[in-house]
Formats: C-alpha cells, structure tokens, sequence
C-alpha cells in the first residue's frame, strides 16, 4: 500500500516540484532526507524542511498525509 | 512648562468624530507642529502629552481601535531601529511613520541605484544617486514631522550595532543576502533587543521575530558556514508585491513586540508564497 503526502517547495527549489505535489506517493519508512533525494534537490540547498508546521529533521520518518514544505536560503530585501 | 503644555494642548483640541459617529477631541498637525515649536520639542511629545489628556491627534485617528490611546502613547514613545533601507526597509520606515513610533534609527551605508526602483519605496527617478538615509529621513519627515529621526549613513556592524542600537526596543533586519543577518542577529542579542527578520526570493518569503535567547536565524538557514552570501534571490530577484506584503508582517510584529501582544512570530516562522498562496505559520523546534 502506497501512502500519499503534500509537497510545498518554495522560491529556487520549486523547480523540483514533482507532478503531483497534492498526492505524492511515498514507501513506508520515507525519510525527510529519502524525500529530498528523490525529488532530486540538493541537499545542500535545502535549509529548512517543515512537516505539519512544524521544522523537522532529516532523519524524521513520513507519514500518510503529512504536509511537507522545503526552503532554500532566500536573503532578498 | 509641562502643566502649559497640557493647557495649551486643552485649548486648542477640537471635536471630531470617527466615521461610526464616535466623538473624540482632536489636535491638528498644525497644532502639533505649533506646540511642537513653541516649546521647543518633537512634535511626538506634543502628541503624548495629549493623548494622556484623551486627546487625539488626528493624523493617527484611523489607528483607532486597532490601538488604545493609551497604546498610540507608548508607540510614540517608542524607538525603534531599521538595518537596511532598500525593498523591505523603505517600506518598514514609512509604515511605523505613519503607525507612530516615535524615533526611528535608520541605518544604511548605499546609495539607491536604477536596478532599486523595481521595489524600494523610497527610490524614485528623483533620489536616484542619493543615499538611502537622505531619502528616508525625507520621506518619514514629508509623513510625519512629529518623529525623531536618527540617521546612520553607515553599514551597521557587530562593533558599531549596539551604540547605534542604542535605546531602540526593537530592532528590524531589512537587509539584503544572507550571511550580513548573521551579523546583525549577534549585534541585536548583544543589545539584548529583539530582531524582526524577513527575507525573500521571488515569490516566496519569510518573516519572524528574534529574541536575545532564542536560537532565531541558523534554525531557518542552518550553520551560517555552509551558506553563500546570496539565496535564491540571485536567481528568482526582488518584486515588489512579495516585498510589501513581508514589510508589512515587520511592522505589524513591531507593534506587537513594543506593546508587548501576544502571537509575535516567536520561534516561529511565517513562510508564504504568492504564487498560489500558500500562508503557513512553521514552528522552528521540532
């Protein structure tokens, strides 16, 4: 049984968000960290990763329905 | 003197009403800036002494209810300091102008450019060449002469911060790139004052408030050492329409943070995207 997150990428990093962002399907066990790698993003332009609202490590495990958000450093002012 | 002044202010309130039909005395700028003169003080002074009578003045009337009068009171006698001038900044200084607090330290060391007029309110055809503080000490004092403006034509930096910091209560990151917040984040704690940061890239932004204690900038950035100078601004740029919604979010956490309200973005994090408006409050421990 596949489960199904929702994406949100912001500012440079939207360039990888995938076709189906509302209904993504993810393996049980999916890290953050797996998530980034298999959308592609580097991970070292991903600064902050944030699950249900809250900031979450990379090593967090993902859940069916969980709402995932991914920001790379932005400085513009 | 004082007691003269209350008299005086007294005298020369007038009734007005507010557009539900409320009645409230008021003073006119005009009598503000008279007063102001007469006793040899900032217009802002005038102001409290007649909001401590109940009086208000009548360029702040459609704060209310948004703020008591009592309230209107302690933002102007507020200070506050905006670090950079440029697309967030010009629009922070003149939106606590017009809020009211009452002495606002603005600091920039540049000079507005053509690549500026894109988003920066205080760059027009006519300030082109002309320092970023000039244009901002114009523009506050063309809005509201009852401020005390300090100008610091100068980069703010870890050494100079807290003296130009001085007896602000608040402090708010306007500048642009990334590693520069760093800087500004460690001369804010070390005034022990709090810092309101936003930060944006096309569409995307984010904003949040900074106590001396709070962890703040390397949760949302990371380790300031595995980062480059610039974010993704370099590559998406600055439009207006992001950078005026997230001056807007300073100012509204300013006023919070100088009344002391409650739900300031503490240890928390506005992040939204125009794109398809996305609004999410993120909170930075897990």
């Amino acid at each position: 049984m596949t489960d199904h997150i929702t994406l949100k990428l912001f500012a440079s990093l939207k360039a990888f968000t995938p076709a189906n962002p509302d209904r993504f399907p993810i393996a049980p066990g999916t890290t953050v960290g797996d998530l980034i790698e298999s959308l592609g993003v580097p991970a070292e332009e991903v600064k902050l990763v944030f699950v249900n609202g809250v900031k979450q490590e990379r090593t967090v495990p993902l859940k069916a329905g969980d709402r995932v958000g991914i920001f790379p450093a932005v400085g513009g002012g | 003197m004082p007691e003269t002044l209350a008299a005086d202010v007294v005298r020369l309130a007038e009734p007005s009403s507010h557009p539900d039909g409320e009645p409230f005395r008021a003073l006119s700028v005009k009598n503000v800036q008279a007063l102001a003169e007469r006793y040899r003080i900032p217009g802002r002074d005038v102001e409290i002494t007649a909001l401590k009578s109940n009086i208000l003045p009548q360029r702040y009337s459609r704060n209310m209810k948004a703020f008591s009068l009592r309230q209107q009171a302690e933002l102007l006698g507020s200070s506050v300091t905006v670090v950079g001038l440029g697309g967030l900044g010009g629009t922070v200084a003149e939106l606590l102008a017009r809020t009211g607090v009452g002495t606002l330290h603005v600091v920039d060391g540049d000079r507005f450019e053509e690549s500026n007029l894109n988003r920066q309110a205080l760059c027009t055809e006519e300030t082109l060449e002309m320092t970023k503080v000039s244009a901002a000490v114009n523009r506050i004092r063309a809005i509201n002469s009852s401020i005390v403006v300090s100008p610091h034509e100068t980069y703010l930096t870890e050494e100079t911060g807290p003296s130009i910091i001085g007896d602000s209560l608040a402090v708010v990151d306007c500048l642009g790139g990334v590693t520069e917040r760093f800087m500004l984040e460690k001369a804010a704690k070390q005034a022990a004052r709090p810092l309101i940061s936003a930060a944006m890239a096309g569409l995307s932004g984010h904003v949040t408030t900074i106590f001396p204690e709070d962890r703040g900038l390397e949760l949302i950035y990371g380790n300031p050492r595995d980062l480059p100078s610039d974010g993704a601004e370099a590559v998406l740029g600055c439009p207006p329409q992001t950078m005026n919604i997230l001056a807007s979010c300073q100012c509204s956490e300013v006023v919070k943070v100088l009344l002391k309200q409650e739900n300031v973005l503490r240890n928390r994090m506005l992040a939204l995207d125009l794109e398809d408006y996305t609004f999410e409050i993120v909170s930075l421990y897990p």
